[in-house]
């Protein structure tokens, strides 16, 4: 019994005891300790203990709450009154001072409830799934890259698989992507709602028993058995059927029209999931799905399993090897497939198990079928600079107490001479800072908002809202400004306190060596700092450029892409032709896909040699290259009326290298695709250009003739247009595309726009790294202002004397300035090492990158110095340019 | 005295308490609510209701039955009064009313 209670927490049970009344106190501990064994049966100890902390805090209510006797007064309390009073008062006497701490400490705290409540969001993915903690995806080999590593995409046959040869499993569940369809519902009135779809999922009948989906109409038991049956979100149960009932309703997918009854509508779908869809079909209405029942390499499911306990997943990982032998390799040898000629460079066909709540950030390269991942780069990167920022902050504190000790030397002698304490004096001084820090956490929660506005404006990043007002957030926020205040007030509080009382009422305070080689310490800090933050910014942005610029191999500029265009039908060459007469239209041309979207590999091997490559393919018409600046440096390219061209192919350098041809000598030869008809020739060699982003490396390429039988169903349409109006040139499209489909939406993209697409990651990272580099400057330079300011007030006279002596004004100001030229140029030093590796780093995810140079830093410096002189330069002007009859004519 | 308002939540803590009749304290109320509605009440936001209850003289309490599984902690109980059935009552009768006057809605949807 007694050692059972140990498991209840002691801190929320000493927290009740201190603020509820007495008359309620034992029913509450009665109830919450009865709550919380029932708890530890269900959930576990330490979900039991979090939930009895938290129904502690519910507590925390008026009623509840003991009266407040005001009938003991103690010394202590009037003393901190006291404190208080003198803090303000000091605040309000030197506003300057207090401004620049205030503002800086408001900057930092708001940079920092800004990540909290980031990572917080970030963080907080996929924890409420029904037995979330023994639920676990299965990734395996990606065996569709040629290094190998894992996905998370996985074969039919899998979870069926390992529910049967597995007892550890407990449950299992798929969801497949058939991808997007076009959606059709007609009203009862025979009015069409049509709309391209992208967020389709399908999903096996126990969907609801594995995710935290809830329906608001339809039963989850049944809505997803059977074929042909789809579940909603309410968005789009709105968009089809506005107010009416969608239960029962039918809804036409695809070209064929499937009939698909909706079964179902969800809650509004929670933000923290790893995938989210407007339709869930059931896993029967893909007939695909039932026809690669067999198919071990047909990867298209995300499968999901429940395990009877947690902690099973590495006995069972270690198990899985085994379904290599038992069933992939039978399933390959039936496909006429060498198993090891497959596998080879991939290091084997392995599974493992990731917990669901850990795939949002920790699928970096395994990435996610059905939804968006998020970076844990991106979430460590910004809780260091929120740290750093911070610091800078505390930094100024820090530098100008110290500094300005002299103004408050007197105040501290005459308390001392009167008697006080020093530990009171130490707590006057921590009161005073926390004061500081509780006011600009009151100005931070404004300054917030026009962060967070400023973030999702530069970077595109949105960091939700709903996230702030958390009680867990809260609760880590409160005590955040005291803390900061407490951390930046000690050594003051320790440094002032400790002035000798008979030194300072005699008048002769040492500013002391020892101490302004601190605050040049705790200056070189922040400018260290600032710098490599600066220096990311350089880089990052060189690197945004050196992407940007980059000569991709081929023209996207003025390029429109329409999209589906596969569904004209065989009206796809007269739209063409059609376009091609546009005045706004230089050329036209159809093709499978476009560059940047994706690759459609496939083997294939050459005649004369057993070398076997994995290809990514295209198919494209006679206007293709020239329509995207394509260029040929071997033979030629599609030409019009030459049927025999249907048969001939287009390899680029790096096909040709790796088949071992040099680019003449590929001209004519055979290349081989087991199971084609017809004899495919070599007719042109194409430089390479960048099919995928350049993170990767070029891979071989080849090109088919648009009619020749290479399988690929999708078309599309590119435009290359001339600079005249855009939206002239639309509609004229829209008009034609409507003319030749039938009620198909008509889509498009600008592909510069597309291609940009690629690198939003790194132009997100670019926008964040110069608000906080901009931030952190900013605090760092009116810290600045502020120490000089003082030290030129300080040394008014002086400055006086040596102008009267013949001192020139640039003399003063270099004066002034020279002190701190040095610190900058030692901090520019110090920041180099701090960043280097970093950038290194994030530049070796990049197979096209720019080098880290000593430039980026010297330009990072250069700016921060020039930034900061400027801004300082006025006070120096102005100290250096005053008469010196005025500060020498008193004493 | 004063027509007293019986609120949304207020109005399912009574109503619970009287079909838990005889154990009504707080965990049995707290677990019978949350089975029966899916949705997560929290000891305070219980508590605090019961108290208000308790004001308005809705429910009269009494304290006993210590248990060792509450560290020997003793519950309050609590029973509805007859201020309470009638406010039940009152509420339930208004209700029926208002959905009677609504066309096309039936129990069993």
């Amino acid at each position: 019994m007694s050692r059972e209670k140990k498991h209840i927490p002691k801190f929320p049970k000493w927290l009740l005891r201190q603020f509820c009344r007495k008359e309620h106190l034992e029913i509450f501990l009665g109830d919450l300790e009865e709550l919380f064994y029932q708890r530890l049966n269900t959930l576990g100890p330490k979900k039991a203990r979090r939930a009895y902390f938290f129904e502690v805090v519910s507590l925390f209510r008026p009623f509840a709450l003991r009266r407040i006797r005001f009938a003991f007064i103690s010394n202590q309390r009037i003393m901190l009154s006291n404190h208080f009073k003198i803090a303000f008062r000091s605040l309000k006497k030197n506003k300057f001072y207090s401004f620049i701490n205030i503002s800086g400490l408001a900057l930092g705290l708001a940079a920092c409830l800004l990540v909290l409540a980031f990572t917080q969001f970030e963080t907080s993915f996929d924890q409420n799934h029904p037995h979330s903690e023994r639920l676990f995806r299965v990734n395996q080999t990606n065996v569709w890259a040629p290094e190998g590593g894992f996905m998370a995409s996985t074969p039919p046959p899998l979870a069926a698989a390992i529910l049967k040869d597995y007892p550890e499993v407990e449950a299992v569940t798929r969801i497949n992507t058939p991808g997007g369809r076009l959606v059709r519902y007609t009203g009862e009135n025979g009015e069409l709602v049509a709309y391209n779809e992208s967020s389709v999922l399908a999903a096996d009948s126990n969907f609801f028993d594995f995710f935290a989906f809830r329906l608001q109409i339809g039963d989850p038991q049944t809505a997803l058995v059977g074929p042909n049956k789809v579940i909603l979100s309410p968005e789009v149960a709105h968009k089809y059927f506005g107010d009416q009932n969608p239960l029962g309703k039918t809804l036409e997918f695809g070209e064929n029209r499937l009939p698909v009854e909706v079964s179902g509508v969800t809650f509004p779908q929670e933000d923290n999931l790893h995938f989210h869809f407007d339709f869930l079909l059931s896993m029967p209405s893909n007939p695909n799905v039932e026809k690669f029942d067999w198919s071990w390499i047909w990867t298209q499911m995300a499968t999901y399993a429940r395990l009877n306990s947690a902690d099973s997943e590495l006995a069972l990982e270690e198990k899985m090897s085994a379904l290599t032998n038992l069933y992939v390799k039978p399933s390959l040898s039936r496909l006429g497939m060498n198993f090891d000629d497959f596998i080879k460079n991939k290091g084997g066909w392995n599974f493992e198990l990731q917990k669901v709540s850990s795939i949002h950030l920790g699928s970096q390269g395994i990435g996610n079928r059905i939804g968006p991942i998020g970076n844990i780069a991106i979430v460590q990167l910004l809780r260091v600079i929120a740290v750093f920022i911070i610091l800078i902050a505390v930094l100024n504190f820090v530098n100008l107490s110290t500094a300005r000790a002299s103004t408050r030397a007197k105040e501290i002698g005459v308390k001392k001479a009167m008697g006080a304490m020093r530990k009171s004096l130490i707590q006057q001084f921590l009161v005073e800072s926390i004061t500081v820090t509780l006011f600009a956490a009151i100005l931070s929660v404004g300054i917030l908002h026009l962060l967070r506005w400023t973030i999702t404006y530069f970077s595109g990043i949105e960091i939700s809202i709903s996230q702030f007002w958390k009680p867990e957030l809260l609760l880590v926020f409160i005590p955040i400004p005291i803390i900061v205040g407490l951390i930046a007030g000690i050594y003051p509080a320790l440094y002032l306190s400790a002035l000798k009382p008979m030194r300072v009422l005699k008048g002769n305070l040492s500013t002391g060596m020892k101490n302004s080689a601190l605050r040049n310490i705790l200056v070189t800090a922040q400018f260290t700092i600032s710098i490599a933050l600066m220096a990311g910014t350089v880089l990052i942005y060189q690197q945004l450029r050196f992407i940007e610029n980059k000569n991709l191999g081929f023209d996207h500029e003025n390029v429109l892409v329409i999209n589906n265009a596969e569904k004209l039908g065989k009206q796809i060459e007269s739209f063409r032709n059609e376009v091609r007469q546009f005045t706004e239209v230089n050329a036209a041309a159809m093709a499978m896909d476009m560059p940047g979207r994706g690759s459609w590999e496939d083997f294939f091997t050459r005649e004369g040699s057993n070398i076997k490559l994995s290809i990514s393919q295209n198919k494209i018409d006679e206007h293709y290259f020239s329509t995207l600046g394509f260029s040929i440096v071997a033979g030629r390219a599609f030409e019009e009326g030459r049927g025999d061209d249907k048969n001939g192919l287009i390899i680029t350098e790096t096909t040709a290298r790796l088949f071992e041809w040099e680019n003449e000598e590929a001209l004519g030869q055979k290349i081989i695709y087991p199971g084609y008809p017809e004899d495919l020739r070599v007719i042109g060699v194409a430089k390479d250009y960048h099919l995928q982003s350049l993170r990767q490396e070029i891979m071989p390429n080849m090109f088919f003739h648009l009619d020749s039988k290479m399988w690929g169903d999708q078309r599309v349409v590119a435009i290359k247009y001339n600079y005249s109006n855009e939206d002239q040139l639309l509609s004229k499209l829209e008009q034609s595309w409507e003319r030749m489909t039938d009620n198909v939406p008509f889509e498009y993209s600008f592909y510069t726009e597309e291609i940009g697409q690629l690198y939003a990651q790194e132009r997100s990272l670019s926008g964040l790294f110069s608000i906080f580099t901009g931030f952190s400057l900013f605090i760092a330079i009116i810290g600045l202002i502020g120490l000089l300011s003082f030290s030129t007030e300080q040394r008014k006279k002086e400055i006086g004397v040596r102008k009267v002596l013949g001192a020139t004004k640039l003399q003063i100001f270099t004066l002034l300035n020279k002190q701190y030229l040095g610190l900058f140029l030692l901090a520019l030093l110090l920041a180099m090492p701090l960043s280097w590796q970093r950038m290194q780093a994030w530049l070796n995810s990049f197979a096209y990158r720019i080098d880290v140079s000593v430039f980026v830093y010297l330009l990072a410096g250069a700016v921060v110095i020039i930034l900061s002189l400027a801004s300082v330069s006025y006070l120096s002007l102005r100290i250096a340019s005053t008469n010196p009859a005025e500060v020498l004519k008193d004493e | 005295m004063k027509f007293t308002q019986l609120g949304e939540f207020e109005e399912l803590v009574l109503l619970t308490i009287g079909a838990l009749q005889d154990n009504a304290y707080g965990v049995s109320i707290k677990n019978e609510i949350q089975d029966k509605t899916e949705r997560k009440v929290s000891i305070g936001a219980l508590h605090s209701a019961l108290n208000r209850l308790e004001k308005k003289g809705f429910v009269n309490s009494h304290v006993g039955g210590a248990k060792a599984e509450r560290g020997g902690r003793r519950k309050r109980f609590y029973t509805i009064t007859l201020i309470g059935q009638q406010a039940l009552l009152k509420n339930y009768q208004l209700r029926t009313d208002l959905i009677k006057l609504i066309p096309n809605i039936s129990i069993d949807r």
